[in-house]
């Protein structure tokens, strides 16, 4: 909603005075991530979420703006052209216990992951990742730090209880493997987005994907998947895109 | 390649010393010719002054009317010849009372004494003298063999210590990997030659290596260099992907893009994995049973068996506890069974099986068009057509070869083999 980069007193303010209204419904977030071109993709992408963005390029401004605000999620890049990221989430939680992070590498070295999650970190992405892919790890995080209370995602017709994995359409529980879960959840988690093949099957089937050529036992589960949601709704949530991918959401586009 | 080292310098060994024993062996058949001959000759010689003066003697005794007749030393007659001469030759005897012939030499002249011919017949036994003559023979012989024998020792021994260096530094060289971590250092050698071969060897050795480390570095930091990149772009392409109202060519076009862009990205974690895996250290061995697995292998990757409609075949009736990094088991596992999916047939069929401590995968597949043996090459492919980046099977063989397991491919009757022999990292327990 509002996404806020420079320190501009004004745009400041503005920030200051929608900031009262957004701590009952927006997440604070911070991104820490020096690759400029970077940081402002992962801004627009997650403009359409509900959150207030601050984001700097160096560990320094980050140290700075750590002490100032309380923030709720923060995604810090390791390697900041003056200091380590891993340092910098020593210091955040220990400022701000709460906050959950997701860490952003370049490296997928298995001793950062360990360390990044040892020290408090609650995921670890590693670049070049899918925006989707993002976008739903830091839903993943908030959900598990149970921020809304309880954890449950309704949309439509459709209500996910994340807790005990359970799907309900028109209040009936539906049967879903764990493919289909996992599926259903991504799209929700980003909703109105389109979602290459690629993404949702990275997504769902982890690292193995790289060794299938042929995506096409997507569409198998996908086709599964909404035939179990029509049989108790109406409404067709998923909507292929032309031949690259799927859309979750209420209305037909395109 | 050890053994067949060692088998060539052995050569060269042989090859110094069976020069020197042609030498030898010419060298002494003639030594030992020459002494023959010299010798016979000299006793011949004395025989023959010998016979000359015994028939002097005789010539004075018949000056003085006296015919000396002893035979067979000395035989006395007239004779109706009259060409005077004398004829030195060799004859054998039996003499009375011996029981072997005997080598004589014989003087036979004709001589005027006093205005009448006589033939004279002397004898003397060469026996004795042709006894020493063997004698001297042996002995010289005997000491020609002895001296041969003791020699060739002598220039072996004195080779293998001169090859000595040649031998450590072979051995160096067979122990010598590019990418070792410690500087490529020879012993200084007594032999000039051989110096100068291992300062050369060393300058060799050390440019290979840094050039090998340079290189790996500079792989290591491209890969790593352009995943930012690569994530910027990615990460713009999905962004434009969101842009409402696309129309359907430029979904076609962003759909390529990423798609190309993920085989980048693909390749580029694939030759660091594989860099990584140079760094033997990085990965702590501990002991892991083999079909719990394979079973978990087959268990992640259940959807495509399903998708594809592959039986599986599992004939392992016992545990197999092997030495190795667990999630490079699961790596290498993995990636077979994909590869076994991958290239399977729909309704195929994949066997597994556990033969002594090796196990065989088979699947059912095409045959296979080109190179069988190119198959764990980097980047080699049967067909353009597939999406694979051709590095799973690289991947596979280095896991192989940093734990010591012998992997081989075959084709057979319809079939893909793959074999993989654990001999060499099983642990008990």
């Amino acid at each position: 909603m509002i996404s806020c980069s420079g320190y501009d007193l004004f745009e400041y303010k503005l920030q200051s005075i929608f900031r009262i209204e957004l701590l009952y419904c927006g997440m604070k977030l911070i991104l820490i991530e020096d690759e400029r071109e970077l940081a402002s993709t992962i801004i627009s992408y997650l403009e359409g979420e509900d959150y207030s963005i601050d984001n700097t390029y160096s560990y320094s401004k980050a140290e700075e703006m750590i002490h100032l605000t309380e923030y709720d999620i923060a995604l810090v890049d390791i390697m900041l052209p003056d200091g380590n990221g891993l340092v910098l989430l020593e210091k955040l939680k220990k400022i701000n216990p709460q906050c959950g992070v997701l860490i952003i590498s370049a490296r997928d070295t298995l001793d950062d992951k360990i360390t990044g999650l040892g020290i408090g970190a609650d995921d670890y992405i590693t670049k070049p990742f899918h925006l989707a892919e993002l976008n739903a790890r830091i839903k993943s995080v908030i959900r598990r730090k149970h921020y809304y209370g309880s954890n449950e995602i309704i949309f439509g017709d459709l209500k996910i209880d994340i807790d005990k994995r359970e799907i309900f359409v028109n209040n009936n529980l539906i049967d879903l493997t764990r493919r289909e879960y996992d599926l259903l959840l991504f799209f929700v988690s980003n909703k109105e987005r389109v979602l290459s093949k690629e993404t949702i099957f990275e997504h769902v089937w982890g690292d193995d994907s790289n060794l299938f050529d042929e995506l096409d036992f997507l569409y198998t589960h996908i086709k599964n998947l909404r035939k179990k949601i029509t049989e108790h709704s109406s409404k067709n949530y998923i909507h292929s895109v032309y031949g690259i991918g799927y859309k979750f959401g209420e209305h037909e586009t395109n | 390649m050890e053994s067949d080292i060692s088998l060539v310098s052995m050569k060269l060994i042989n090859k110094i010393s069976r020069y020197f024993l042609y030498l030898f062996i010419f060298i002494s058949i003639g030594m030992f010719l020459s002494i023959y001959f010299i010798t016979q000759t000299a006793i011949t010689d004395e025989a023959d002054e010998q016979l000359t003066k015994i028939r002097d003697e005789a010539i004075k005794e018949l000056k003085e009317n006296r015919a000396v007749n002893f035979p067979p030393f000395i035989e006395i007659e007239e004779s109706n010849d009259r060409s005077v001469r004398d004829i030195f030759g060799d004859s054998s005897f039996l003499l009375r009372g011996a029981n072997e012939e005997e080598p004589y030499r014989t003087l036979f002249s004709i001589v005027k004494v006093k205005g009448r011919f006589y033939q004279i017949i002397v004898r003397t036994s060469l026996e004795e003298k042709e006894e020493m003559l063997y004698f001297v023979t042996s002995v010289a012989g005997i000491a020609i063999l002895l001296f041969m024998i003791l020699f060739t020792f002598l220039n072996r021994a004195a080779s293998k210590k001169i090859l000595k260096d040649f031998h450590t530094t072979l051995q160096k060289l067979n122990e010598f990997s590019i990418d070792q971590k410690e500087k490529f250092v020879l012993e200084k050698a007594n032999i000039e030659e051989f110096n100068n071969l291992n300062k050369s060897l060393e300058y060799l050795a050390d440019k290979a290596i840094n050039e090998y480390r340079s290189l790996k570095e500079f792989t290591e930091e491209l890969n790593h260099e352009i995943q930012t990149p690569l994530a910027v772009i990615k990460s713009k392409l999905e962004l434009m992907l969101q842009t409402e109202n696309l129309d359907k060519d430029s979904y076609s076009i962003l759909d390529i893009s990423l798609k190309q862009l993920s085989k980048i990205n693909r390749i580029n974690k694939s030759i660091l994995f594989l860099n990584k895996l140079e760094h033997k250290k990085l990965f702590e061995s501990e002991s892991v049973e083999l079909t719990g697995e394979i079973n978990n292998a087959l268990f992640s990757l259940n959807d495509y068996i399903i998708a594809k409609n592959i039986s599986i075949n599992k004939k392992i009736d016992r545990s197999l506890f092997l030495w190795i990094n667990q999630s490079l088991l699961n790596i290498l596992i993995v990636n077979l069974f994909s590869n076994s999916i991958r290239h399977n047939i729909y309704n195929g069929i994949i066997e597994i099986e556990l033969i002594d401590n090796e196990l065989i995968l088979s699947n059912n597949g095409k045959e296979p068009a080109y190179n069988p043996e190119k198959y764990f090459e980097r980047f080699y492919k049967e067909s353009e057509l597939n999406e694979s980046i051709g590095l799973g099977l690289t991947i596979v063989k280095k896991i192989c070869d940093n734990y010591g397991i012998n992997i081989k491919y075959i084709y057979d009757s319809g079939f893909h083999k793959i074999s993989l022999d654990f001999n060499n990292s099983i642990t008990e327990s």
